[in-house]
C-alpha cells in the first residue's frame, strides 16, 4: 500500500512583500509605493522573496542563536543585577545608495569639524560667546561644560575622536541630524557583528549587491588614535567601567579587534603626570586611552570623588599632554541638547561654510517664548530632558495620555531649562520581519565618524528599529532592535 | 600583562578544570557503585570528600540526602554549594567575561555555550534521562575550552597564567582523590581492585597507568603513579614541574630572587622528588597527603600574592556581577 500526498503549496514564497504597505507620509527605505521597490533595494527584495518567509524566519532564528552563542549582549538595568540581552535583530537590510551616502558623509564630516572647532573655542578663547553667536548661559550653564579642562588643549587639537551622529530620514527623503553623540557613543560593535551574521546566514543577498565593507573600523580607530602620538608606536588601552556596564561587550570587542588591553580604572595609576598600567611585571606607560567611562566618573581627584571606576590624576596627565584621552574630556557641552540648535551657526562661524545637513527644529524651554509655544502645543511635540539619553525621560506628545502630558507640562513650568522640544518627525520606515509577515517599522541611523589627523566615516552605521508598531523610540534600552545597513559602492554604472 | 587580567586567566582555567574533574568523578562513581555493594551512603560520601564539599553538604542540614541523587544534585546544581559544577562553570564564565579581549573568541564561545547549555532545558533533560551522557557532555564542553586554549592564543603570559590555574587545581584534586581512596580502602567499604581502577579512571589515568605495566593494581602502585609520575598530566609531580616551567617563563628576566612563587613551587617539587614513595604511602598516608595539600595551597597563595596584588575595586565588581537570575 502506498500513500501519496500532494506537495504542499509553497505559500511562503508567494510574496513576502505582497501585502507590504508603506506608512504615509513617512519615507520608506525599500518601497517607493506598494509593490514598487526602490531601485537600490530591488535585488535584495527579490532575493528574500525567492527564499520565502519560512526560510527567512529559520535563518533569523539561527542568527539569534549565533548572537547568543557569541555573547553579543548588552546589560539592561532596572534591577540590581541587570539582565543580559541580545539586541533584537532584523534580517532585512537597509540599503543606502552611493549618492545618498556621499551627501551624508560630506555633511557628517563637516559637522564634526565644526563641533570640534567649537570645543577648542569653548575650552580656549570663547570667541563664539564673545561674538554672541551662542548664548553664554547656554554653554557655561551646560552640565557638560567642565571648567576643570578650560585652557587644556588635547593632542592634535582633537576632541571628537569618535562621533556617533544620529540621523533620521525625513518624508522627502533627505537626511537630517537628530542628535550628536560626542562623548562615548556606543553601538559600533553591533554594526560589525550584524554584518558578520548576515554574511553567514544571507550570503546570497549580500553577493547580489556591491556592499561596502565595515570590518576595518577597529583598525581605523587604532590608526586615528595612534596618529596623535608622536613617534607612532603607541601603547593603547580601552578603559571600561567593567563587566556590569551595559556596553561591556562592545568594550571587549573593540579592545580585542584593536589589539589593545582592556583595563578598568584600578588597573591604571598616574605617576608624575604619566599614566601607567599595573602589569605582572610592574608599571608600564600608556599613550592612548580610549575610555568608555563618562567624564563625571573619570577622575575622582577632579570630578565625582565617590567614583570607584576612575583613575585618580587622569585629568592632570591629560592636561600635561602625556596621554591621548579619547574622546576628549568635556565634550558633553557640544552634544548638549540645548546647544544642538546652534550647530549650524558653528558651521558658519568656524568654517565659513553652508551647513550641508539639515537638523530638526528645536524649542528651548528655558526661553519664555519657546516655553509658551511648547506648553501650548505639547500634543504635537516630542519633549526631551536635556540631560537624558537612551530614550529615558522623554515625552512623545502625540502618543501620550492627557495625564502624562499635564504631568510633563508641570515639569517644564518648574524647570524649563532642563527641557527641549521638537516636532514629531515622521521617521522613515523599513520592512521588518514579524512572526507572520513583513511590515514597516520606524528606523533611524547612527553613522560613526572617526577622527585623528583626518576624519573617516564608517560606510554604514547602526540602523536602529522601533520593533513595536507605531513606535518612534528606537533605543535598545526601550526594546528597539537593529538591522544591517548596506552602503552600496559607487558602481559607476 | 595587566595583573587583574592575569588573575582572571588563572581563575578561569582553574574553574574549568574543576568543572571537568567534577563531571569525571561523578561519572566514574556512577559506574563504580554498581561494583561496590555497600550502603548508598558509603557509595556517595567519598565523592563529597574528594571534592572537599563535605562540610557544605552537612551545612545543608540534610544528612539523609547522602543518596545517589542527593549528592549528585548537590554537587552538580546546588546554588548554595560554591564548588558545584554549575557554580564552577558560572565562575569560569564570569572570569572569561571579564577578560573577553584577552582570550580568543573561540575560547569565549566555548565557555559561553557551556554555560548556556548547562542553564538551558537540554542539560536538565539529559541529566534526568541519561546521567552518563550528561557528564560526558559537560566534560566535552570543558575540553572544547582546553582545545581552543592550545590552538587559538599565543603561548604568552595569558596562556601561562591559565595553565597555572589548571595545574594547581589538578594537583589539589589528584591529592584529594588519592586521600579519599585510601580512606575508602581502609574502611573496607569497597572492593580493592575496582576501587583503584575507579580512582585511576577518576583521574583519566587508567591507560597511562597500564602502559607503565604496573600490575597487579594496588593502592601503593596507584598512589606512586599519581603522586610521582613526571609524564602523566594529572600526576602531582608533573603538575608541579609544569607549574614551575610556566612560572619561570612568566618571570623571565626578573632573576630568581624576584620570583617567590617560582621558588616555592621548585622547592616543593624538589622535596617531593627527594621523598621515597614508601615514606608517603606506607606510613601515615593521610597526614602526608594533608601536608601535601597544604603545600599546594601555599603555591597557589604565592602565585596570588606575587602576581595579583589585591585590587579591591575589581574584587567587589566581581562579586556584584551575577548571572544566576
Amino acid at each position: 500500500m502506498s500513500i501519496t500526498r500532494a506537495p504542499e503549496p509553497r505559500t511562503a514564497s508567494a510574496g513576502m512583500f505582497d501585502h507590504y504597505e508603506p506608512v504615509e507620509p513617512a519615507y520608506d527605505e525599500a518601497f517607493a509605493a506598494p509593490g514598487k521597490p526602490r531601485g537600490a533595494m530591488a535585488s535584495t527584495i527579490a532575493c528574500f522573496e525567492s527564499m520565502g518567509l519560512a526560510d527567512v524566519r529559520k535563518r533569523k532564528r539561527l542568527a539569534d542563536q549565533a548572537f547568543r552563542d557569541l555573547g553579543v549582549t548588552f546589560l539592561v538595568h532596572g534591577d540590581a543585577r541587570g539582565v543580559e540581552r541580545t539586541l533584537p535583530f532584523d534580517p532585512i537590510p537597509r540599503v543606502i545608495t552611493a549618492s545618498d551616502w556621499a551627501l551624508l558623509e560630506r555633511g557628517l564630516e563637516q559637522r564634526v569639524r565644526a563641533l570640534n572647532a567649537f570645543l577648542g573655542d569653548v575650552y580656549g578663547q570663547q570667541r563664539i560667546l564673545k561674538d554672541g553667536r551662542v548664548p553664554r548661559d547656554v554653554v557655561l550653564g551646560s552640565g557638560g561644560f567642565l571648567a576643570a579642562v578650560h585652557g587644556v588643549r588635547p593632542r592634535g587639537g582633537v576632541y571628537i575622536h569618535v562621533a556617533g551622529i544620529d540621523v533620521i530620514r525625513r518624508p522627502d527623503g533627505e537626511f537630517a541630524v537628530l542628535e550628536d553623540n560626542l562623548r562615548t557613543p556606543s553601538g559600533v560593535s553591533y554594526v560589525l557583528e550584524n554584518r558578520k551574521v548576515m554574511k553567514r546566514l544571507f550570503p546570497q543577498a549580500l553577493s547580489r549587491n556591491d556592499v561596502r565593507p565595515v570590518d576595518e573600523y577597529p583598525a581605523r580607530l587604532r590608526e586615528a588614535l595612534s596618529s596623535l602620538v608622536p613617534g607612532g608606536s603607541a601603547r593603547g588601552v580601552v578603559l571600561t567601567p567593567g563587566p556590569y556596564n551595559s556596553a561591556y561587550f562592545e568594550h571587549c570587542f573593540l579592545a580585542r579587534q584593536m589589539g589593545c588591553g582592556l583595563v578598568q580604572g584600578s588597573d591604571l595609576a598616574v605617576r608624575s603626570d604619566g599614566v601607567f598600567m599595573r602589569t605582572t611585571h610592574g608599571l608600564a606607560q600608556v599613550d592612548v586611552i580610549y575610555r568608555r567611562i563618562d567624564d563625571a566618573f573619570l577622575d575622582p581627584e577632579t570630578f565625582r570623588a565617590d567614583s570607584l571606576i576612575g583613575v585618580p590624576g587622569l585629568v592632570r596627565a591629560y592636561a600635561a599632554g602625556t596621554v591621548v584621552v579619547a574622546n576628549g574630556i568635556g565634550n558633553g557641552v557640544a552634544d548638549d541638547k540645548s546647544v544642538y540648535p546652534f550647530v549650524p551657526e558653528m558651521v558658519r562661524f568656524y568654517l565659513d561654510e553652508t551647513p550641508l545637513l539639515r537638523q530638526v527644529e528645536t524649542f528651548r524651554c528655558g526661553t519664555p517664548r519657546d516655553r509658551d509655544y511648547v506648553l501650548a502645543n505639547l500634543a504635537s511635540l516630542v519633549v526631551k530632558a536635556v540631560g537624558g539619553a537612551g530614550g529615558y525621560g522623554m515625552l512623545v506628545g502625540p502618543a501620550a495620555t492627557r495625564k502624562e502630558r499635564s504631568a510633563f507640562a508641570d515639569r517644564i513650568r518648574a524647570n524649563g531649562a532642563e527641557y527641549i522640544a521638537q516636532p514629531l518627525i515622521e521617521l522613515a520606515t523599513c520592512p521588518t520581519l514579524l512572526p507572520a509577515r513583513v511590515a514597516p517599522r520606524r528606523v533611524d541611523l547612527r553613522p560613526y565618524v572617526v577622527t585623528g589627523r583626518s576624519s573617516w566615516v564608517l560606510p554604514g552605521g547602526l540602523t536602529r528599529v522601533a520593533m513595536r508598531n507605531g513606535s518612534y523610540v528606537v533605543n535598545s534600552s526601550q526594546g528597539g532592535g537593529s538591522k544591517d545597513t548596506w552602503v552600496l559602492a559607487d558602481s559607476a554604472a | 600583562m595587566i595583573s587583574r587580567a592575569a588573575e582572571h586567566c588563572f581563575w578561569l582555567h582553574r574553574y574549568v578544570e574543576r568543572a571537568e574533574n567534577t563531571a569525571r568523578l561523578l561519572q566514574v562513581n556512577l559506574a563504580f557503585v554498581l561494583d561496590a555493594r555497600v550502603a548508598e551512603h558509603e557509595q556517595w560520601w567519598p565523592v563529597l570528600r574528594a571534592l572537599g564539599e563535605e562540610r557544605q553538604f552537612s551545612d545543608t542540614g540534610l544528612p539523609s540526602r547522602v543518596t545517589a541523587d542527593g549528592v549528585q544534585d548537590f554537587v552538580v546544581w546546588d546554588p548554595e554549594n560554591p564548588g558545584a559544577l554549575l557554580n564552577s562553570v558560572h565562575q569560569a564564565r564570569v572570569n572569561a567575561h571579564a577578560i573577553r579581549e584577552t582570550i580568543s573568541l573561540e575560547m569565549w564561545e566555548a565557555v559561553n555555550t557551556l554555560w548556556l547549555w548547562l542553564t538551558g532545558d537540554e542539560a536538565h533533560r539529559l541529566y534526568h534521562e541519561d546521567r552518563y551522557a550528561f557528564y560526558d557532555a559537560a566534560k566535552h564542553g570543558c575540553q572544547r575550552f582546553q582545545g581552543s586554549l592550545y590552538t587559538t592564543v599565543s603561548y604568552d603570559q595569558p596562556f601561562d597564567f591559565m595553565r597555572l590555574g589548571a595545574l594547581v587545581e589538578r594537583a589539589d584534586q589528584t591529592t584529594r582523590m588519592l586521600d579519599t581512596a585510601f580512606l575508602r580502602a581502609e574502611t573496607g567499604a569497597a572492593p580493592d581492585t575496582p576501587l583503584w581502577l575507579a580512582t585511576l579512571r577518576s583521574c583519566s589515568a587508567m591507560e597511562s597507568y597500564f602502559k607503565r605495566g604496573q600490575v597487579p593494581v594496588s593502592g601503593r602502585r596507584v598512589g606512586e603513579f599519581l603522586l610521582f609520575d613526571l609524564a602523566f598530566p594529572r600526576a602531582v609531580a608533573h603538575c608541579l614541574q609544569r607549574s614551575s616551567h610556566f612560572l619561570r617563563r612568566i618571570g623571565a628576566g626578573r632573576g630568581s630572587a624576584g620570583r617567590p612563587a617560582g621558588a616555592t613551587t621548585e622547592a616543593l617539587l624538589a622535596r617531593l622528588r627527594a621523598t621515597a614513595p614508601g615514606v608517603v604511602l606506607d606510613g601515615d598516608k593521610h597526614a602526608e597527603l594533608e601536608g601535601l595539600l597544604v603545600a599546594i595551597g601555599a603555591v597557589a597563595d604565592a602565585i596570588v600574592s606575587e602576581y595579583f596584588p589585591a585590587v579591591p575595586a575589581a574584587a567587589s565588581a566581581m562579586e556584584a556581577l551575577s548571572v544566576d537570575a
